[in-house]
């Protein structure tokens, strides 16, 4: 990448040369000029890769009598070692629960199907037939319900255009239907963890509807959290809908204060408050100097070093404090 | 000749499948109109409408498939074939 630090230098990062993607010439810098929230300097030019179109995919989603088989089950899909493996998801109660208010893959399941797993390969044919095979086999194994090719098919799709459908939940005292707007609070969180996270997670989101009543608690996803090496941390999410028609300062100030409290757990269960969005939106951003330890002054250094005079969207990640002697901000 | 009849576009009476939802035509699902009365209220959509909207969202995950893979696996093959494989239980 070339980026444009704060200073008007313009510098290259990434590896060695401007094609190449391995070097273990100095320092790492890409990584640091990626997910710095615009802290660091303004990237003016990117190399990607290109990746050719897998000949092959494959999705399956299974449903499971309870959480704990489902979560035990992705265990055994994500550890099976096939190399084509993208990724494993896992559906929580609350979520399937959610889904079938309106969710035409979801509805037409029978009661007992409370959590599912989802597992996608991609690969050539020939790699990726085998494993599937070995997918269906543990399906089966571990006590889930095939759903169908085509609701695994679809609903693979339509995993990922999710983002653009209008969203609304439900008033828990009335079911009523209301307008809502979708808050993902996503997390890294150790695979044996999972389960008590989920449930001090619901807990906090309970809290907040039974408080507020303008909450809506749309259950848990759990992504493998590396694509192709799916075993140890997942991207743990849960999903809260807010009816922002009626949100006012306090219960506003009441959901800033949960997310504090989600950031904490994940932080107490070994895990890392963001998995992918960036944990720096009020409330959980005040846990970062907890989470990092020693590595949030290092990044208060950085900041420093490379942005002197505090230009580049101050304020962000709480890197005012680089500036800060004796409890006053420095003047720039 | 006929041309256009709004009231030949009147959907189905809706026949309850979860305490919420309720459909109209086969995997088509639309939650209870019941849930819709005090904040959102729900649209009438003529038939053609209701159609459109499920053809074109076939359509759109057809494409979303086509930018992953050029083919896609059968999970419900594999199932038969390890049935097959492992023979009556």
């Amino acid at each position: 990448m070339q980026v444009v630090l704060p200073t008007g230098n313009v510098i290259r990062v990434g590896h060695g040369g401007q094609k190449t993607r391995s070097s273990s010439s100095g320092y790492q810098l890409k990584e640091l000029f990626m997910g710095h929230q615009g802290t660091l300097g303004i990237t003016t030019e990117a190399t990607l890769e290109l990746v050719k179109r897998p000949e092959a995919e494959f999705s399956a989603f299974w449903s499971y009598r309870s959480y704990e088989e489902a979560w035990k089950a992705t265990a055994d899909f994500a550890r099976s070692g096939y190399a084509t493996i993208a990724g494993v998801v896992l559906f929580d109660e609350e979520k399937v629960a959610y889904l079938r208010r309106d969710d035409e893959a979801y509805i037409p399941q029978p009661d007992w199907a409370k959590a599912v797993v989802a597992v996608a390969m991609y690969g050539n044919a020939d790699e990726v037939r085998p494993g599937a095979k070995e997918m269906m086999r543990i399906g089966k194994a571990t006590g889930g319900a095939y759903l169908g090719d085509e609701i695994s098919h679809a609903d693979w799709a339509a995993r990922h255009d999710r983002y653009a459908t209008p969203l609304h939940g439900r008033v828990r005292t009335t079911g009523q239907v209301v307008p809502m707007s979708w808050h993902c609070e996503d997390a890294s969180i150790l695979y044996s963890k999972l389960p008590e996270v989920r449930e001090q997670w619901h807990r906090i989101a309970d809290r907040i509807i039974e408080r507020y009543g303008i909450f809506d608690d749309w259950g848990m996803f759990a992504y493998t959290n590396g694509p192709y090496k799916p075993w140890a941390d997942y991207l743990a999410e849960i999903d809260i809908g807010i009816w922002e028609q009626e949100l006012d300062e306090e219960s506003w100030q009441g959901f800033v204060e949960a997310k504090r409290y989600i950031a904490r757990v994940s932080i107490e269960s070994g895990g890392s408050i963001s998995a992918c969005h960036g944990s720096c939106r009020a409330g959980e951003v005040d846990l970062v100097p907890l989470e990092l330890g020693g590595a949030y002054e290092v990044m208060k250094t950085i900041k420093r070093a490379l942005d002197p005079n505090n230009i580049m969207n101050p304020g962000k990640y709480l890197l005012d404090s680089a500036y800060e002697t004796e409890g006053r901000t420095e003047e720039a | 000749m006929l041309g256009f009849r709004l009231s030949a576009q009147k959907p189905p009476a809706a026949t309850r499948v979860t305490d919420g939802v309720v459909t109209r035509y086969e995997h088509v699902f639309e939650v209870d109109p019941l849930l819709m009365t005090d904040h959102v209220p729900q649209q009438e959509l003529p038939n053609w409408e209701i159609h459109r909207i499920v053809d074109s969202r076939w359509e759109h995950l057809a494409w979303m498939h086509d930018h992953w893979a050029a083919s896609r696996l059968s999970g419900e093959e594999l199932l038969r074939e390890l049935d097959e494989e492992e023979g009556p239980g």
